[in-house]
């Protein structure tokens, strides 16, 4: 953990659709400068406590925080990351998209920032082009350089590489940690690959399909990572023997 | 569709076969012009009608009452379009009463429109705003569901109030509805205005284009009754290709969202 000041924490969250206990009671944070990855099968309920962290889904019970105050409206300061590509806007160019919430905002340099951060994220070629005319990494680098514009002090990523072709999710994994690096950001990372969680975080919280927290793991790997080195062999072998410690009902 | 030289000949030459059917056809069996005009007098007509400004002027007349019927349709449209916005009931009441109304011609109304607002400029725009109107808001309220739940997502996250979230993401999110609509809504417009128009015109001077087509078949003009009827062909596709090709192409086409 890098800093003790927890900069996002979900304390206690419960979450029903219909009879369906989704979230029975679910804690963590994330510090300042951390990336947390919470790990866990495809359907446990993972998005929820996403978009619940977010603020973009109520909770029916428990309380977010962020820097120790609770929060419960959405706000820019806890910038959320989806997976799909259509999170941009086909109509706006790169940089466009990456100045919308700067211009909403009122930030009077919104264009001189838009141009840095897509420098930092490898697109000031790519400036003008229209989201249909970047492919699907590109358009996920716009996502990214649209949040990190923002200066959020809260980065919630829902699995935003998934739909991005193998070879160009190390590119963006890497992206990420060096923009975070750059900008320390708190990180909450979801995702359902043990790799992925490896190579990205400080802390991986694993979540059982029951939608509970079965364990955590620090990550004791230095950086650039190798999520195929020795440690993080025995980790990857933990975290399937924990994933797997409850099959699906 | 894109005007390459390969379109244009097509186009050229489309045009030749035809005059040369019609010239060939009057020659052979002998037409009188009063039935079929030749190519030459239905020309000369037509620069007649253009240089004395009388077509244009009837066009520009025609062309207000449609700016102004589009103009207060989209208006209702969009006012109609909030208010099912905030209510399911509403939403539900104007599909029922819009896929009523929607396949109704708007020249079918024309006889209730004369009892309740008499004759004249009123009854016409009338008629195309009920042309305009329901197009519209079945375009609009489609766009409206078709909103991807991510940009609701994102509009939240980035505190945007309802206003800001309809001007900024909804709108531009909807201008493929928005223009598909458009076109029905012109195309109907169109039609319904010449219709009207036809069946009276006679508002002092301005009767516009369809009471010019009406005039030259009283006056047996039948060279000018062909050059009224080319002015409406060119100005429909003129409007079809032109006009909206224009905005398609610097909005949908130019967004990747064209489909």
């Amino acid at each position: 953990m890098a800093d003790s000041a927890e900069a996002l924490s979900v304390l206690n969250i419960v979450k029903r659709y219909g009879d369906h206990l989704v979230l029975p009671g679910v804690s963590l944070s994330v510090g300042a400068r951390e990336i947390v990855c919470l790990l866990g099968p495809s359907g446990c309920g993972k998005s929820t406590l996403a978009k619940i962290a977010a603020s973009l889904l109520e909770p029916d019970d428990g309380t977010v925080r962020v820097n120790g105050v609770p929060v419960t409206a959405p706000d820019a300061n806890r910038f959320m990351i989806f997976q799909e590509q259509d999170q941009i806007f086909p109509w706006k160019t790169a940089l466009g998209n990456v100045t919308f919430p700067l211009r909403l905002d009122g930030v009077p340099d919104w264009r001189a920032r838009g141009i840095e951060t897509l420098r930092e994220v490898g697109l000031e070629a790519a400036a003008e082009k229209y989201p249909h005319q970047l492919s699907g990494g590109m358009r996920q680098r716009v996502a990214l350089a649209r949040a990190f514009a923002m200066r959020p002090s809260v980065l919630i990523m829902d699995e935003p590489f998934a739909s991005v072709d193998a070879s160009l999710r190390f590119d963006l994994q890497d992206l990420l940690v060096r923009l975070v690096a750059e900008h320390s950001q708190a990180v909450l990372f979801v995702t359902h690959e043990i790799d992925e969680s490896i190579r990205l975080a400080e802390r991986i919280v694993v979540m059982s399909d029951d939608g509970a927290v079965t364990g955590e793991h620090t990550v004791p790997i230095d950086r650039p990572r190798d999520a195929r080195s020795p440690v993080g062999s025995r980790l990857a072998h933990a975290l399937f023997e924990q994933l797997s410690e409850h099959p699906s009902r | 569709m894109k005007t390459t030289p390969r379109s244009f000949l097509r186009f050229a030459l489309v045009l030749l076969a035809i005059v040369i059917l019609w010239e060939g056809g009057r020659a052979v069996f002998n037409v009188s012009p009063l039935v079929m005009p030749g190519v030459l007098s239905v020309l000369s007509s037509l620069g007649t009608a253009l240089a004395s400004g009388e077509i244009l002027h009837q066009l520009a007349f025609s062309f207000s009452l449609i700016g102004m019927g589009i103009g207060i349709g989209a208006g209702l449209a969009v006012l109609a379009l909030i208010i099912g916005a905030q209510s399911r009931v509403a939403a539900e009441v104007m599909g029922t009463v819009a896929s009523l109304f929607h396949p109704l011609p708007g020249i079918a109304l024309l006889p209730v429109v004369i009892l309740w607002f008499g004759v004249g400029k009123m009854a016409i725009v009338v008629i195309i705003v009920h042309s305009v109107f329901w197009p519209l808001l079945t375009n609009l309220q489609a766009g409206y569901r078709s909103v991807s739940p991510t940009y609701h997502l994102v509009g939240r996250n980035l505190e945007m109030s309802p206003t800001s979230f309809a001007v900024r993401i909804a709108a531009p999110a909807t201008v493929p509805y928005i223009l598909a609509g458009l076109r029905i809504a012109w195309a109907r417009s169109w039609r319904a205005l010449i219709s009207a128009e036809m069946i009276f015109g006679a508002v002092a001077a301005h009767g516009g284009i369809g009471w010019f087509l009406h005039t030259r078949r009283v006056f047996m003009d039948t060279a000018g009754l062909f050059a009224g009827i080319l002015v409406v062909m060119l100005v429909g596709s003129l409007v079809e290709r032109v006009v909206f090709g224009f905005v398609e192409r610097s909005t949908i086409d130019r967004w990747g969202m064209n489909g």
